[in-house]
Order: structure tokens, then C-alpha cells, then sequence
């Protein structure tokens, strides 16, 4: 349309004081529902193949465990999953990792927060030091741990003195897993603290709120949805871990026996339906979890204010 | 509430961030710390400001010393270059995060809060949008709610760093403005910083220019940009050509050609500071080959060479038929001397 080929005004046209520029950019979300306009095409492709690698790699193995667990049908099903050995190795399994999850979550935060804000000879090797867990095989962390803390280890033959015992019982269980744990506290609240730089609390200064209040009500719900993410993989790594947990345990049977480890008996004693049911009891747990820590973190992303685009 | 500052200096390192400053801004003044980034502007602002401290020297809120004093307990409202706002929390939850921040018996009941925010809303325009995240904003009210929470506290003195740097021509020239007239109403003794001379210029009662972490020149807007102190004041506010030219008892001459300029200077070489707005050709004056016209606005813009190799731009009448190629005389009307030492 040419505006000098109409003499009419074309200011009637519109409503008085919406832009044109809102109309057009309206027209376009409109045309964007309607058909997405990437510039990487192919969404077709790529969700269907997500959707078959997803069902391949995760979905499947999951529907054989509980198919498996309920061919021998329910009651042999629920006298495997909800024995009493079975029952206190769940309490014990989620008990310590919720436990480890909480210690990390709060030294892990520590950490992060000294790697990020202060510059210190020695920092680069301590933030390598980090990874240290991820990288080592469990066994080796296992053998590593029990070394230290067994009746007779390094600091356990201290402890002992004491009449603490800080191995193969419940609370060897949790010092191994806040030892696999700490990497993902860490690495996950790394990146947010630096993005969070230090004006926030700059700000909060000069308005007169002193560090108490600066922490609580500033920095913590900027971190809050990263730290209950880093909280949420040390937990799930923690309940599923094996290796490291059965050297320093002791395993004694509704002691310090744990959940993972309960599975691997009922294998080597062929009782298949007995593993998968225990491991579906874990599953099911685990994934419950997740979903109420994924619902919190929604919760608090939704709090900090970050999502809110226009 | 009257600022002083005294001999302040800070180093990072080996660098001279501050390097000895003295300031002295009367209560109610709005001044400007013009600068290059990496004059120090910044670190200065933050040591009267208290997030950074100063390695020698005093700063002075109204006569008292207030150098060690903690950042909380001098009530200088600060509105960051980036606004630093808090994306938890609602526009409203920000003006009032300082009011809250109060000493228990200080604080304001529910009531008078709510209504001390609306009234910082209506300040700063923008009364329906309290319950927005900052995330919901565009720049320039994300930048309003910024001095709205640094006013909200009742501050002794404002301090903004770089305050419109972050938005859009037209934005910033509205803010601008609008920042003068909340500076007239609160009567606030104010610093804000920019690389911006523009905006120095246009906002400013004083401008104090700043090099290398030391103050070049303090003065009102025209003192800056008609009497620059040093060849940098004059290069760095305002459009500059120099020639460099000779001074022999007190004549100026430029490339063995002698000017009709005075020069209150000793004997020896000097630049000659030229605005474009302040040379027009001439019957007589200096030989320019006219190199490259331009359409300013109204008027043209020529970009000429002297004999000697220099580069002069001036500024002529539209109509004045001036094309590449063409030779004319020019003389300055306005001009400023610096001796080489």
C-alpha cells in the first residue's frame, strides 16, 4: 500500500497509540505458532529421532525391569520387594544419599563459592581436584576411603580412640557418597555464581541491608534453582552408587546393606524377579523424588524472576 | 550535602587507578566524571561510594570523614551500570528492599511503605508496573526502577555509573532529561559517571575530566568546551584538528607561513587546537585543498589538506558550492594554543 496514492489519513487505521512495530512483531508470533521459521531446519527429524534414541537407550530397559519383576506375579513381587531386609536396605539407601546430597549441597557450596570469588595460589589444581570423583573408578574411591577410614585407616584408628567408628556402618555409607557426590554440587553452582557477579551484593549494600540479608534474600533465591539441581544429581548419583559404598560398608544385612547391593545378591543367587523387583522399588522411589526436587526447582527458577521474558 | 575529596589515590598493581584527586562539589550540584574507560572514573565513583577504599586519601560527606566507614552505614544512593537489580524480586520488592533494609525501629509501617513506593512509581513514571520482574522491562525502565531504589533510601548523595550507557539513542537523550529534572526536584548533590561528552556536557553543572587517574580539568560545560586546559580536554570533548605550528615572539606561524594569532606563550613549537565549527574560509589564512565534502545536517562538512600534509575539517553554509578538488583559504575564528614540553 503506498501512503501518497491514498489521500485519505491512514491514522484511522490503527488503534491511537499502539506502534506498528507491536502490530507487526504480534503478526509475526502469530506466524511463528503457525509454522515454525528457524534457521536450523529439521525439527521433524531431530524429535523423531530423540524420541526413538530416548525409547531405545532408556525407555525399554526400564519397561523389561518392571516386566521382569512382575512375571512371577504380584505376591512374589511384593515378598522380594517389601521383605524386611529389603525395606530397611531402601531406608538405608535413601536415608544416606539424602543425607550426603544435604552435606554436599552445603559444602559444595562452599567451595564453588570460594573457587569463583577468590584468587589463590593453588586454585586451578583444587578446581581439577574436583572432577577427582568423577574420574575415578568407584572401586578405587572404595579401597581409597576404606584405607582412610577403617578401625585401623589413617584418621579412623583417631576416631577410634574416640569410640567413633567410621566405617562399615551407616555412616562409612554416607562418607563414601558425599564423596562421589561433591563434583555435581559444585560444577552446577559454579556457573551461576559467576554469572551472578558481584553486583547484586554491591546493590544490597548501599541500600543498607547488611550480609545476612544480602545473603537470604539476594544471592540465596538467585542460587536456589541451580543448587537444588546440583542437590538433585548428587542425590540420584548417590542413590544408584555401588562400587565405592561396598568396601567401606561392612554389609551387614539390615545394618549396612544397601539397596544396590541387595540387588546384586538376589543375582548371584539367580533370583532375577527378586533383583528387578527391589530395582523397581528404587526406580520408582528415585523417580518420585526427581520429580518433586524438578517441581521445586520449577518453583524456585519461576521465584528468581529469570524465565520472566516479555 | 556538600562533598569533599582529599588527595585520593588507589592502585591495582602496578596501575594508578586514582592517582591523588581532590574534589570539592557543593551540596545540590549534578557533576560529571568524563573520562576514557581506564581514566579511573569508575573506581572513583565506587571509593565515594564505599565499594571500593581508597589506598590514601579522605572522602568527606558533609565534612565528615567518612573513609572507613561500611558501605551500609553511608546511605549514598548507587544506581550500577547495569542496574544490578534483583531478578526475585517485583519492582515493588526492589524500591522497598532498602526501606526494609532499615534499623527495626526506623522502618516504615506497611502502609506508609506501600505509599512511599507509589510515590517513587509516580516519580519515576512507570505507577502500574509493580508488580512486574525486572526481566519484564526494557532497558529504559529497568533503568528508572534502578534510581527509584537508590532514592527510596533517602540518600545523602547519588552516584550513578555510566546510567544510560547500556540504551538506545533515543532512550537515553528522554532519560537524560528526565534524570536533570529528578536531580532539580530532590536537590540531590550528585555524580554520575560517562565516556559519554555529549551527555557530560548537556547534563552536567560541572564536568571534571579525567586521564590516566588524575583529574585534567574541572569546570562548567562552557569552560570545558570553549577554554579546553590541556590538548586532550580539547581532543577528547568536542570534534579536534591540530597543526602543529611554531611560536616566535609571540607570533604563531604553521609550515613557514605566518598566522594572524597571538600567542601568550614562550618561544618553541606548539599545536594548534581547531574545532571545525570555528574555522570558515577566508579571503586570506591557510592554503587547504578541499579532499571530501559531506551534508551535515543544514550545513556541509569539508574535509580539507593543508600543504603541508594536514588534515583540517571545517564547516560551511550548504550553499557555498565546495567540491573535492577545489582550493581555499581558511582562517579559525576561535582557537587554543598548547607549547610542546
Amino acid at each position: 500500500m503506498s501512503a501518497f496514492a491514498d489521500p485519505r489519513p491512514s491514522l484511522q487505521l490503527q488503534p491511537v497509540g499502539l506502534p506498528t512495530t507491536a502490530v507487526a512483531l504480534h503478526a509475526r508470533t502469530m506466524s511463528v505458532r503457525a509454522r515454525p521459521h528457524t534457521v536450523l531446519p529439521g525439527f521433524g527429524l531431530s524429535l523423531g529421532y530423540a524420541v526413538f534414541y530416548f525409547s531405545l537407550i532408556v525407555l525399554l530397559p526400564i519397561v523389561a525391569v518392571y516386566a521382569r519383576s512382575f512375571s512371577e506375579g504380584i505376591e512374589s513381587f511384593a515378598a522380594a520387594a517389601f521383605s524386611e531386609r529389603a525395606i530397611n536396605a531402601y531406608r538405608l539407601s535413601f536415608g544416606a544419599a539424602l543425607l550426603a546430597a544435604a552435606i554436599n549441597a552445603l559444602f559444595g557450596f562452599l567451595v564453588a563459592w570460594v573457587l569463583v570469588r577468590y584468587r589463590f595460589p593453588g586454585r586451578r589444581l583444587l578446581d581439577a581436584f574436583v572432577d577427582l570423583p568423577f574420574a575415578l573408578p568407584t572401586a578405587v574411591a572404595g579401597i581409597a576411603l576404606t584405607t582412610i577410614y577403617a578401625p585401623n585407616g589413617w584418621l579412623g584408628q583417631h576416631a577410634a580412640l574416640l569410640d567413633w567408628q567410621l566405617a562399615y556402618n551407616p555412616i562409612g555409607i554416607v562418607i563414601a557418597l558425599v564423596f562421589i557426590g561433591l563434583p555435581f554440587v559444585v560444577r552446577t553452582l559454579q556457573p551461576v555464581i559467576a554469572e551472578l557477579g558481584h553486583a547484586p551484593e554491591e546493590a544490597a549494600a548501599t541500600l543498607g541491608a547488611g550480609r545476612w540479608r544480602t545473603f537470604t534474600r539476594v544471592i540465596f533465591p538467585a542460587l536456589l534453582p541451580a543448587w537444588l539441581t546440583g542437590f538433585a544429581l548428587a542425590f540420584a548419583r548417590a542413590v544408584g552408587e555401588y562400587g565405592s559404598v561396598i568396601f567401606i560398608a561392612g554389609n551387614l544385612p539390615f545394618v549396612s546393606e544397601i539397596a544396590p547391593l541387595l540387588i546384586v545378591i538376589q543375582l548371584e543367587q539367580y533370583n532375577y524377579v527378586g533383583a528387578s523387583a527391589i530395582a523397581v522399588v528404587m526406580l520408582t522411589a528415585s523417580f518420585l523424588l526427581l520429580l518433586v526436587v524438578n517441581l521445586l526447582q520449577a518453583w524456585a527458577t519461576r521465584r528468581s524472576g529469570v524465565d520472566r521474558a516479555r | 550535602m556538600n562533598l569533599t575529596l582529599n588527595h585520593l589515590s588507589k592502585n591495582f598493581g602496578n596501575i594508578k587507578a586514582v592517582d591523588d584527586v581532590s574534589l570539592s562539589v557543593p551540596s545540590g550540584e549534578l557533576v560529571a566524571l568524563l573520562g576514557p574507560s581506564g581514566s579511573g572514573k569508575t573506581t572513583l565513583l565506587r571509593i565515594v561510594g564505599g565499594l571500593e577504599a581508597a589506598d590514601t586519601g579522605q572522602v568527606l560527606y558533609a565534612g565528615e570523614d567518612t573513609t572507613h566507614w561500611p558501605i551500609q552505614k553511608r546511605r549514598a544512593g548507587f544506581v550500577f551500570q547495569n542496574y544490578a537489580l534483583f531478578r526475585n524480586m517485583t519492582v515493588f520488592e526492589n524500591i522497598a528492599f532498602g526501606m526494609r533494609a532499615l534499623p527495626r525501629k526506623q522502618r516504615l509501617k506497611a502502609v506508609e511503605l506501600k505509599r512511599r513506593v507509589a510515590e517513587l512509581l509516580y516519580l519515576i513514571r512507570l505507577p502500574d508496573l509493580a508488580e512486574r520482574f525486572p526481566a519484564q522491562l526494557s532497558g529504559g525502565q529497568q533503568q528508572r526502577v534502578a534510581l527509584a531504589r537508590a532514592l527510596a533510601i533517602e540518600p545523602r548523595l547519588l552516584l550513578l555509573d555510566e546510567p544510560f550507557g547500556a540504551l538506545d539513542a533515543q532512550v537515553r537523550k528522554e532519560l537524560r532529561r528526565w534524570v536533570r529534572q529528578v536531580h532539580d526536584q530532590t536537590g540531590l548533590t550528585s555524580l554520575f559517571v560517562t565516556h559519554d561528552q555529549d551527555e557530560a556536557l548537556e547534563l552536567a553543572d560541572r564536568v571534571v575530566v579525567m586521564r590516566d587517574g588524575h583529574i585534567e580539568q574541572i569546570g562548567t560545560p562552557d569552560e570545558i568546551f570553549e577554554s579546553p586546559a590541556t590538548r586532550f580536554v580539547h581532543e577528547f570533548v568536542g570534534e579536534s584538528c591540530a597543526l602543529p605550528v611554531d611560536v616566535r615572539a609571540g607570533r604563531v606561524s604553521y609550515a613557514g607561513q605566518q598566522l594572524d594569532i597571538e600567542a601568550p606563550l614562550a618561544d618553541g613549537p606548539a599545536h594548534l587546537l581547531l574545532r571545525p565549527q570555528y574555522l570558515a574560509p577566508a579571503e586570506t589564512g591557510i592554503v587547504v585543498r578541499i579532499d571530501a565534502a559531506r551534508r551535515v545536517g543544514p550545513r556541509r562538512r569539508l574535509e580539507a589538506v593543508t600543504g603541508a600534509g594536514d588534515r583540517l575539517e571545517f564547516e560551511v553554509d550548504s550553499d557555498i558550492d565546495a567540491g573535492r578538488g577545489q582550493t581555499l583559504h581558511v582562517r579559525p575564528t576561535k582557537w587554543r594554543l598548547y607549547s610542546i614540553h
